[in-house]
């Protein structure tokens, strides 16, 4: 483990009329070096408190930051040997794009030389070449995103930690310099931990996404885990959307599992569930795509509210038993709207559903 | 999804203070930054709340040390309160007379009472005027209007008063040279209540202009605009809109406003006649009745109504405020739709300029009249006197301001950059502090001064020492036993080698055992002052060179010689400026002598630092030069370094300051510190907090930030910083008229003092002269902030008031 943050609790005292607020309650994080791991959570879930105290500006109430096997929870920010790209990007103003990479190489104090072949390096990699003497304020955002990543690459940190990177570039700029952090990274192999309110942004970078909420860690795991066995309901309606239906386990064959729910069955195989058992309550997760609104056949019998036609699906809200469902069309043959106030049959991709405890 | 929950300590009696004690804890890994606070700390207690504090207890104190209420009693005595004065009397807490001077002591509060809410009533509706026709009206020549408004705020405090007698007094040029008027006995004429407020009025106006026109500038003009289509008319829009809105910055204007006329000094002593407001009392009973108690006393009724005022802005105000102040102007203008208003508003601004413009104008050209109102011959007299007599005091004015400004805006800049961007316990204090000194009347700060360092002060200097040294201590070594190896010794080495002085904090001039020693005369033994400066100063040059020479550390043998060659200038210099005195005196030359004598005053300055401030320094940079050294006689090092520095704080006249150029030093950084934080922390609250965390996570600690990034970002801010401390410190009377000297002379002080004997004609060339040397300054420091450090901004005024 190279970075771990071990059982840390974070609590703001109250200041001026602010009430004290626990912003962390107790979490572990580990992280691999050479890894990049996202922290991903709705605003207020104290992902970007867990950063900064990765970064040294605040300081955890209890519990361990341990880099490299030291404890290093009370060595200030400027020895930590670390690096961050901000939100703001933090860019300095009053120097130009080189001087901007420049800054933290003469704190140490390098030879000119030296700073200058880096700093071309890392010019070259985030495709700078050539706006050396610019000024901040005659870059483009996408620009200055790549001077604050230039300028935290060149350190070659132990750690480089990205506070919401993207948030402030257009859609088109933020997918493509998704993939270009992507493919720095691993080129570079440097670890990074990344803070993102995006869970899109979070699955083609991570290789491990830490779920937040509320000061809590809710999921760890790859991509691919936290959708497809989202830990907790919070997870699964978070990443990606989720109807959820309230069932019974009524037989268990080997890894088939028959599950009664709203006057039918749904049988789910997969080895996946193996600690469920026999008569237990449990919450189905289902993905809106999962759902499949035929007007002909199907398990559940239901009532089109609404639909929407988004282009390259048709978005349906259906009654089902008084529960509202919501259901994607994504079949390009399907893709003639079923009229509002129809009643349509309902039936699930049975071997995608996912089960969690109630 | 660990709870940890049950980990977390319970919240106990104790744990707020483990986390301030913490908080502290994680600053003092950064040295520099540990320094500043502490400086900062130490600067508030020493400068600012102790003196206040020892003018307050003066006034319950008699001349032979007891406590007496007497001059408080004698508010009461004769009045329906008489009981006060009774219990008190009773008590034995009366020691002196007090029915005769009741009616004399009430006559003037009441006075001044009414002086202050006429003052603030009509400046702030003069300020409202002004401000709705700058934002409002859009009166043509708003620029010009805006800068003449300014002029009153760096203008000497009594040239309004000036040009007033000069224009509409008995002699003046409106009421008898032009309309002809001759006063006889009994007629009303400008001196006296009448005079004074409207000369208060138009001195403090611009404060309410610039406070109200900021607020009218960040009124958002959707909300009037949307009142608007809800139907409202202007009027009642005005009236449940927009003035609503305003209400707080009104409030608040008036309230500064009456504050400031009380505490002026200049206006009243001019124009005042025959009342007599609260602030000329304090200084006719220091200057005519040499009765401290009494003036002390004084200033403490003085400083009543600004504590009430102060508290009352900050939790009231400022949670009735609807408009943020740090918010930028709106977009969207909104202009006066009514003809009539626009017309008579921008004719009354008009006419009010016209008035300021004629009031500088007098008093320039009544410089250079024979006898104003008599006789308009003009003459360059009172010009050649002024070059011949007055010059001392201008050049000694205009250095010690020049000396003072960068020190008074680096402070203000730290300050600033603590209490926005630092988390720990007491920011508020230092926030409250750092204002208070300006915020004061003068009158208490210059008190404060006079009863605080006319002598020594062996609590102050111990509380020092104990900070001294264990910040030192915490700040070189981390082990316990080797903290106590360098505590020790240093501490007891140090006090042994102030010894040598003459006796230093044991049988010295001013030590412990003095008075039983008084009958033998000199001290018994001792190498003098001079002496220590010789020995701490030889040994450091001596440290410096080994530590250089042996290639120990480079770092602390250049730091080393570096001081000590510093504290040996001290004695060095003498070689210098003696002679230069010498030759001085000889000269005939008026100009020349005084050029030469005042130089050779001057260059002293900078190395004769009073001991304990150079003591306290001397530990900060030592423990710079060494916290991070680990090699040979690392102990031993420590330990004389803090065994030297100690002996300087203890050694020499220490706290004693009166009648030298520091006095005045630091009560000019006293006055103009509020002005530099204040902008310092407007210019701190528009800077993302991150650019900074950027410079530090990329390796740099907080004096490389604060050096590289900050300090650049908010060099606007630090350059208007400079300005207003400038101009404070030109213009300042109240706070610095108990402390100059012989020596050490201000104009402000010296017109006071003599314009009585010298004419007011004399008055005005003196006055004429700081306004032009304060122009002079701004003009030159505009074009050094556009053409050298090329930042393309105007500098705002605004943010200094």
């Amino acid at each position: 483990m190279y970075l771990v943050i071990d059982n840390v609790v974070k609590v703001f005292p109250p200041r001026g009329g602010a009430k004290e607020v626990r912003a962390l309650d107790g979490i572990n994080i580990e992280i691999n070096k050479g890894e990049l791991v996202t922290m991903l959570g709705p605003s207020g879930c104290g992902k970007t408190t867990t950063l900064r105290m990765v970064a040294g500006f605040e300081f955890p109430t209890s519990g361990n930051i341990i880099l490299d096997g030291n404890v290093i929870n009370e060595v200030p920010t400027h020895k930590r040997d670390m690096s961050m790209v901000f939100q703001s990007y933090a860019i300095f103003p009053h120097l130009n794009v080189y001087e901007n990479i420049a800054y933290g190489l003469n704190v140490q104090k390098m030879s000119k030389a030296e700073q200058k072949k880096r700093i071309n390096e890392v010019l070259d990699m985030v495709d700078l070449i050539g706006y050396e003497t610019r000024a901040p304020n005659q870059l483009s955002g996408g620009q200055q995103q790549r001077v604050a990543l230039a300028r935290a690459l060149v350190m070659e940190p132990k750690v480089l930690l990205m506070d919401e990177p993207l948030s402030n570039l257009d859609t088109k700029l933020r997918e493509q310099m998704r993939f270009e952090i992507r493919q720095l990274q691993r080129q570079l192999g440097f670890t990074c931990l990344y803070v993102t309110h995006d869970q899109l942004e979070a699955m083609v970078l991570s290789d491990k996404v830490v779920v937040m909420n509320q000061g809590l860690i809710e999921h760890i795991g790859k991509p691919r885990e936290i959708y497809r066995y989202p830990a907790s309901r919070f997870v699964a309606d978070f990443i990606g959307r989720a109807n959820f239906l309230e069932g019974q386990i009524t037989e268990r064959h080997g890894d088939d599992l028959v599950i009664a729910t709203h006057g039918s069955t749904l049988t789910i195989s997969d080895p996946h569930y193996h600690d469920f058992a026999v008569g237990e309550t449990v919450d189905i997760v289902i993905r809106p795509e999962m759902v499949k609104v035929r007007t002909d056949e199907g398990k559940f019998q239901g009532r089109i509210k609404q639909a929407a036609y988004l282009g390259e699906s048709i978005e349906y809200f259906i009654d089902l038993n008084g529960l509202q469902l919501t259901a994607h069309e994504t079949d390009p043959t399907r893709l003639d709207m079923i009229p509002e106030d129809t009643s349509v049959k309902i039936s699930f991709m049975e071997d995608c559903l996912h089960i969690l405890k109630k | 999804m660990a709870n940890a929950s049950e980990n977390v300590e319970e919240r106990t009696r104790f744990s707020g203070i483990r986390r301030r004690i913490h908080e502290i804890g994680l600053i003092s890994q950064d040295p520099i930054l540990m320094i500043a606070l502490i400086f900062s700390a130490i600067f508030l207690i020493i400068f600012i709340f102790y003196p206040i504090f020892r003018t307050i207890l003066r006034g319950f104190v008699s001349d032979t040390g007891q406590t007496d209420f007497t001059q408080f009693a004698r508010y009461f005595d004769g009045t329906f309160l008489n009981g006060i004065t009774n219990i008190l009397k009773d008590a034995g807490l009366v020691l002196q007379e007090t029915e005769k001077y009741g009616r004399t002591y009430r006559l003037v509060l009441k006075d001044t009472i009414v002086m202050g809410v006429l003052s603030a009533t009509f400046g702030t509706i003069l300020g409202f005027i002004f401000a709705y026709a700058t934002v409002r009206c859009n009166i043509p020549g708003k620029k010009f209007v805006h800068l003449l408004a300014l002029v009153p705020t760096v203008s000497p405090p009594f040239a309004v008063a000036i040009a007033m007698i000069q224009l509409f007094g008995r002699n003046g040029l409106i009421t008898k040279t032009i309309l002809g008027i001759r006063f006889s006995a009994g007629m009303n004429d400008i001196y006296g209540m009448d005079g004074l407020v409207i000369v208060q009025t138009l001195t403090f106006f611009p404060v309410a202009y610039l406070m109200l026109k900021s607020m009218m500038e960040r009124l958002d003009a959707s909300m009037e605009e949307a009142a608007e289509t809800l139907g409202a008319s202007r009027f009642y829009l005005f009236r449940t809109v927009t003035f609503p809105l305003l209400i707080p910055g009104i409030a608040a204007s008036f309230m500064l406003l009456f504050v400031e006329a009380l505490a002026d000094l200049g206006n009243p002593q001019f124009i005042s006649g025959n009342v007599t407001v609260l602030s000329s009392q304090i200084y006719m009973s220091v200057i005519g009745e040499y009765n401290y108690q009494k003036a002390s006393a004084l200033s403490f009724v003085l400083l009543i109504p600004t504590l009430i005022v102060y508290v009352f802005q900050r939790y009231y105000i400022t949670r009735r405020s609807y408009i943020s102040v740090t918010g930028k102007p709106t977009v969207g203008k909104v202009y006066e739709k009514n003809k009539t208003i626009r017309v008579v508003f921008g004719i009354m601004v008009y006419l009010v300029c016209i008035l300021i413009l004629l009031v500088y104008l007098t008093v320039i050209a009544s410089s250079f009249v024979k006898g104003w109102g008599i006789d308009f011959t003009p003459t360059l007299s009172n010009w050649t006197k002024m070059f011949g007599r007055g010059l001392e005091s201008i050049l000694d004015t205009t250095f010690l301001s020049l000396y003072a400004t960068p020190f008074a805006a680096l402070l203000g800049m730290v300050i600033a950059f603590l209490v926005v961007r630092k988390k720990f316990s007491g920011k508020e204090i230092l926030d409250f502090g750092s204002n208070l000194g300006g915020a004061v009347p003068g009158t208490i700060v210059g008190m404060g001064f006079i009863l605080t360092f006319n002598l020594n002060n062996p609590g102050l200097a111990i509380l020092l020492l104990v900070i001294g040294a264990w910040f030192y201590v915490t700040c070189v070594t981390r082990e316990k036993r080797k903290r106590l190896m360098i505590l020790i010794p240093g501490v007891i080495l140090g006090l042994t080698l102030s010894v040598f002085n003459d006796g230093g904090f044991l049988w010295g001039e001013n030590g412990f055992f003095r008075p039983e020693m008084q009958a033998e005369g000199a001290a018994p033994f001792g190498i003098g002052l001079s002496g220590v400066y010789y020995l701490v100063g030889s040994l450091f040059i001596l440290i410096g060179l080994f530590m250089y020479g042996t290639n120990q550390s480079k770092k602390i043998g250049k730091g080393s010689f570096w001081i000590g060659v510093y504290l040996l200038m001290n004695q060095i210099i003498l070689m210098i400026s003696k002679p230069l005195r010498i030759y001085g005196r000889t000269q005939t030359v008026r100009w020349w002598r005084a050029l030469c004598t005042q130089t050779a005053d001057y260059i002293e300055v900078p190395f004769s630092l009073p001991t304990f401030f150079l003591g306290v320094i001397l530990i900060f940079l030592t423990a710079l030069l060494v916290y991070e050294y680990r090699g040979k006689f690392e102990t031993g090092l420590k330990m004389i370094f803090l065994t030297l520095s100690i002996a300087i704080l203890f050694t020499g006249d220490q706290m004693k300051m009166n009648g030298t150029a520091y006095i005045i030093l630091f009560a000019f950084i006293v006055r103009s510190l509020p002005a530099s934080v204040r902008s310092g922390i407007a210019a701190l609250q528009q800077i993302d907090g991150s650019i900074e965390e950027a410079s530090n996570i990329l390796g740099g600690d907080s004096q490389y930030t604060f050096r590289k990034v900050t300090l650049p970002l908010i060099l606007p801010a630090f350059m208007t910083g400079l300005i207003f401390s400038f101009t404070r410190h030109m213009t300042s009377l109240s706070a610095i008229i108990f402390l100059v000297s012989a020596k050490w002379q201000i104009v402000t002080a010296s017109i006071m003092s003599g314009w009585e004997q010298d004419g007011i004609s004399y008055a005005a060339t003196y006055s004429s002269v700081i306004i032009f040397i304060v122009l002079i300054f701004i003009g030159l420091m505009g074009t050094v902030t556009r053409k050298i450090l090329k930042i393309d901004t105007n500098i705002d005024l605004n943010t200094g008031i």
